[in-house]
């Protein structure tokens, strides 16, 4: 065909989030998905949209925003898209880190989930545990005979 | 006898109990038992399963695809066909039996199906009871059965779009899932269940979600299941030629088979249906208009022809077959089969006997009955007194009393979709509460508790709830999830026959929670190690001597949640299983340090990966006068720097991703530990030639600055690296700070943190700085006469002469002895 050489190099996929909001964007952009990878294989035709289930339109537009930084190929040394990342993440607030997290998950974007997941994970460091209920909204739903026995399970046990 | 009742002076134990009562209607009766056993605590807001309608966890792509683009959530829902009696059958004209079926789609509500073909009953009698006390009467399960929808009852869960053969005749099946526990007790553990999916609507495909993850049947490609059913505790399922297969749900594959195919007439190209009754295994297939029961020969793995039931009923239902006994229900003669319509579809469109044998009946009565000695089957309504059994209520369910446990739910459909807020991301804005964490799912948790490196941190995860607690769990090592490592032989070893392990060491700062305690605002700084896992080593935090003479009233164990506890400083080393740390070869030669007291640095790379095998280890050889190699912990691989001429380096530091060493004249490098090359020159050398010529030079690193520690012959100097000019400036006031050397590594504290101490010092253990030619050291003179604790020196920069710990009380308090709040009892020490 005359065409496959310029359609390989612009093809262009559709995403539709859970609320209906599409967007248009590159193939290796949508391709860092593996979950949207396996869609495609699947799909005889990549014209019509490929639903995002689970994923708004808001939480989809961040998820692009990252998949574009990671596939265009001009790139930044390793270093400044590290410094990137970085500032992608502290961008969020914490509703927003819960959702990307679901979605990178949802989505399999390996890179976006170990982001996201770092990111938490820094903030859960050092932390006690009532400051992390705090901080994520957690009910404390142990008994306070329960809490007790979780408490005592970590000791420092020292050498003699 | 004893008295149960007490039992509920310990709710915990009898909350146990409840966890293990399987059905709402069986707690009824618990809960009436006492007033002590009608805890509130023990009220559950589910009357038929206790998780069910359970939210289906959808991450994974295999079941999304299936699931196509609907955005709404998707649930299991359970349904119990119950038999009902009256209590006491004397009462009543009519002793009967009545057969419902209740499902629970919404938590706490309760709406009726017809019990067979499970159409919802909407016309109930007006003066019907809005609930039912189920003490009234004698109750029992007849079956249960479980699906898949959407919040709102919607069937149509699995799209077909996949799909592109043999589904089409049945995509309007009634019922399009047909769902089996693999372990039906594991209800008691919310989230830990495993599942098989029959999609009828698809024309009979098979999966399995496993604990979140969905599976196809991975040996039975293009094979369509007529039902599926649990038999001796295994879920079995029957394909279109009535061949039965076991399934294992670890692997989801078939494990077994266990009949051969069978031929059956004009019924093998019809749906066939299995019922389980007491051990045996039971198929009923249909001819036109007549049934034949099978059951299965297990020994010669085939199916023999049942020609009487006896007095048993056997219902057919599309999530289940059941067998109830006749006499239960004077009236009623068993040896037949109710059945409702369209539960035996034929495999290809065409000529369909139900369309023809429930004509004009009535939509709630499309039930067949067919007795096993005649020929033909008519609707139930042709036997007088049957359809009773089903339609309408019994005159006895009426209510003579107003107390009631079941509540219906209200026959409206109600449109709205309660959980739609549930959807992600929606209205990310301030004005929406704030996510609740512990809703993540489990997979998730686990990740991101894989993320956390230290014991400490895993144990507060634990702590947060009891989500998070299942999700996480606590290895062996106290400091550091995944040291000791130990590390495979290698010639660079001194001797291969000993295990060698990779040992981490982290250093503390350690603080009362409550500041209350009078006199007790003294922080305490030590340092740790596991090298037997779950035993700490306690030692200096700069020296690294272990501490022998511990107070008597020393702790054994210390509870971290109980302390305000701060690492500031982490080393590792390599060393055998006693602690020494002389593991690698001196290689013959005899060098002015091959007797260097820590012969070592180890700096490990890319510390946070969630494996240690990710990890690359830099090691510094000092007691080699200061070259330096890697070792890749997943391949075992060592590779020593690329030099262009022979260097000697001080010191080593991870500064930036990469290995940061100063040689002896003060030039520091950039290293990338993987490749062990030389990306950088970042510093010229030091102009202070005394310093290149004489002794050791530490680095330091602190929030992205690069300091250097040079010490003259009686003095300290510190240097900063300054990256533009590639120069080392001297610093010649640290500020509030206090510069704690030692040999695994430097590290700054502000002195504010430390009550009664000034900043702007270098604390230092003995022999750290040694000099190269190995002579005459002045550390001799300072510390003379000093016990080992107390062999460390302070220099503050703004003074001109080094002395010894002991001259500031303040400083000293820090090391030793351990502070009085930390053992329990103060006066025996």
């Amino acid at each position: 065909m005359a065409s496959t050489s310029t359609s390989t190099l612009s093809r262009k996929l559709i995403l539709k989030s859970s609320d209906g909001e599409k967007f248009e964007v590159d193939e290796n952009v949508a391709m860092q998905s593996q979950t949207i990878k396996h869609m495609i294989e699947d799909l005889d035709d990549i014209n019509s949209p490929i639903p995002v289930s689970i994923v708004t339109g808001t939480i989809l537009s961040k998820v692009i925003e990252y998949c574009k930084k990671h596939a265009t190929e001009d790139s930044d040394s390793d270093e400044q898209l590290k410094q990137w990342d970085k500032e992608y993440a502290n961008n969020m607030d914490l509703n927003t880190l819960y959702y990307l997290l679901l979605a990178a998950n949802y989505m399999e974007i390996k890179g976006l989930l170990e982001l996201i997941t770092q990111c938490v994970a820094d903030m859960i460091k050092g932390k006690s545990p009532e400051e992390i209920r705090a901080h994520f909204n957690i009910k404390n739903d142990f008994t306070p005979q329960e809490e007790a026995n979780i408490r005592n399970e970590n000791p420092w046990a020292f050498e003699n | 006898m004893l008295n149960w009742c007490h039992l509920a002076d310990d709710d915990e134990l009898l909350l146990q109990i409840v966890d293990r009562i399987d059905c709402h209607l069986n707690l009824c009766k618990f809960r009436a038992v006492c007033r002590s056993w009608r805890s509130p605590a023990l009220a559950t807001s589910r009357f038929l399963f206790s998780v069910l309608p359970l939210q289906i966890p959808v991450h994974d792509h295999h079941f999304r695809s299936l699931l196509g683009c609907e955005n709404r959530l998707k649930f299991l829902v359970g349904s119990v066909v119950y038999l009902i009696q009256p209590l006491n059958q004397k009462n009543f004209d009519s002793p009967k039996f009545w057969v419902l079926c209740l499902e629970e789609l919404n938590p706490g509500l309760l709406k009726f199906r017809y019990p067979l073909t499970k159409i919802p009953i909407e016309n109930l009698p007006k003066n019907f009871p809005k609930s039912l006390n189920s003490l009234r009467f004698r109750v029992s399960i007849v079956g249960k059965g479980f699906k898949f929808c959407l919040s709102n009852g919607n069937e149509d869960v699995f799209e077909s779009r996949f799909f592109y053969q043999g589904f089409q005749n049945w995509s309007d099946f009634p019922t399009k899932t047909k769902v089996l526990l693999f372990d039906d007790d594991i209800f008691v553990e919310n989230y830990d269940y495993s599942f098989v999916v029959l999609i009828l609507n698809l024309g009979g495909i098979l999966g399995v979600m496993r604990l979140g993850v969905w599976h196809y049947m991975r040996n039975i490609h293009g094979v369509f299941f007529d039902d599926i059913v649990k038999f001796k505790g295994k879920v079995c399922a029957m394909d279109r030629n009535g061949v039965v297969c076991v399934i294992d749900d670890r692997v989801s594959r078939v494990m077994r088979v266990i009949t051969r195919p069978v031929c059956v007439g004009d019924a093998n190209g019809r749906r066939k249906l299995l019922a389980e009754s007491h051990g045996k295994l039971y198929m009923i297939a249909r001819d036109c208009f007549r049934f034949r029961v099978f059951k299965l020969n297990e020994r010669q793995q085939k199916w023999d022809e049942v020609n009487s039931l006896e007095d048993r009923i056997l219902i057919v239902t599309f999530d289940g077959c059941y067998f109830v006994e006749a006499k239960d229900n004077p009236g009623c003669r068993g040896n037949c089969i109710f059945f409702p319509k369209n539960c035996f579809p034929n495999y290809s469109n065409g000529y369909h006997p139900d369309d023809e044998l429930f004509k004009g009946a009535s939509k709630y009565l499309e039930v067949g009955v067919f007795y096993l000695n005649e020929d033909r089957a008519p609707l139930v309504s042709f036997y007088l007194g049957l359809s009773d059994m089903f339609w309408p209520p019994p005159s006895w369910i009426w209510p003579n009393s107003c107390s009631f446990t079941w509540e219906f739910e209200k026959n409206e459909q109600q449109e709205d979709c309660p959980n739609q807020k549930e959807v992600l991301g929606e209205n990310c804005d301030d004005l929406i509460p704030r996510r609740d964490w512990s809703e993540l799912p489990k997979e998730l948790l686990k990740v991101l508790a894989d993320h956390l490196a230290t014991r400490l941190d895993h144990c507060r995860f634990r702590s947060v709830c009891k989500k998070w607690h299942s999700s996480c769990h606590l290895s062996g090592s106290l400091l550091y999830s995944q040291l000791p490592h130990h590390v495979n032989p290698s010639f660079i070893f001194e001797k291969s026959n000993r295990s060698i392990f990779l040992v981490a060491r982290l250093t503390y700062v350690l603080r009362p929670l409550n500041q209350t305690i009078p006199n007790s605002a003294k922080p305490w700084l030590i340092s740790v190690e596991d090298l037997n896992p779950g035993k700490l080593l306690i030692c200096h935090p700069l020296s690294k001597i272990p501490y022998k003479d511990m107070p008597v009233n020393f702790p054994k164990y210390l509870n971290l949640l109980e302390f305000q506890v701060s690492k500031v400083s982490f080393g590792f080393k390599f060393c055998i299983s006693n602690g020494d740390d002389k593991v690698f070869r001196d290689c013959g030669i005899s060098i002015p340090w091959s007797d260097y007291s820590h012969p070592t640095k180890v700096v490990i790379l890319s510390e946070n990966a969630t494996s240690i095998e990710d990890c690359i280890a830099v090691v510094l050889f000092l007691h080699l006068g200061g070259s330096f190699a890697s070792i890749n912990l997943r391949t075992n691989q060592w590779r020593y720097i690329s030099k262009t001429k022979r260097h000697c380096f001080d010191d080593i530091v991870k500064f930036k991703g990469y290995i940061c060493a100063v040689d002896r004249e003060g030039i520091a490098y950039l290293i990338d530990g993987h490749n062990m090359r030389i990306v950088d020159t970042i510093s010229e050398e030091l102009s202070y030639p005394y310093a290149s010529k004489q002794r050791r030079k530490l680095l330091v690193e602190s929030f992205g600055e690069l300091y250097l520690i040079v010490r003259g012959p009686w003095d300290f100097r510190v240097y900063k690296l300054h990256e533009g000019h590639r120069t080392w400036y001297k610093v010649n006031n640290i500020g509030d700070r206090i510069l704690f050397v030692s040999f695994d590594s430097c590290f700054f504290v502000q002195a504010k943190d430390f009550p009664g101490c000034r900043g702007n010092c270098v604390v230092f253990p003995k022999n750290c700085f040694p000099l190269y030619s190995g002579g005459y050291d002045p550390d001799y003179e300072l510390f003379k006469g000093e016990r080992n604790h107390l062999t460390i020196g302070v220099f503050y920069l703004d003074e001109n002469r080094c002395k010894l710990l002991s001259s500031y009380p303040s400083l000293s308090e820090l090391f030793w002895p351990p502070p009085s709040w930390f053992c329990p009892d103060t006066y025996s020490w």
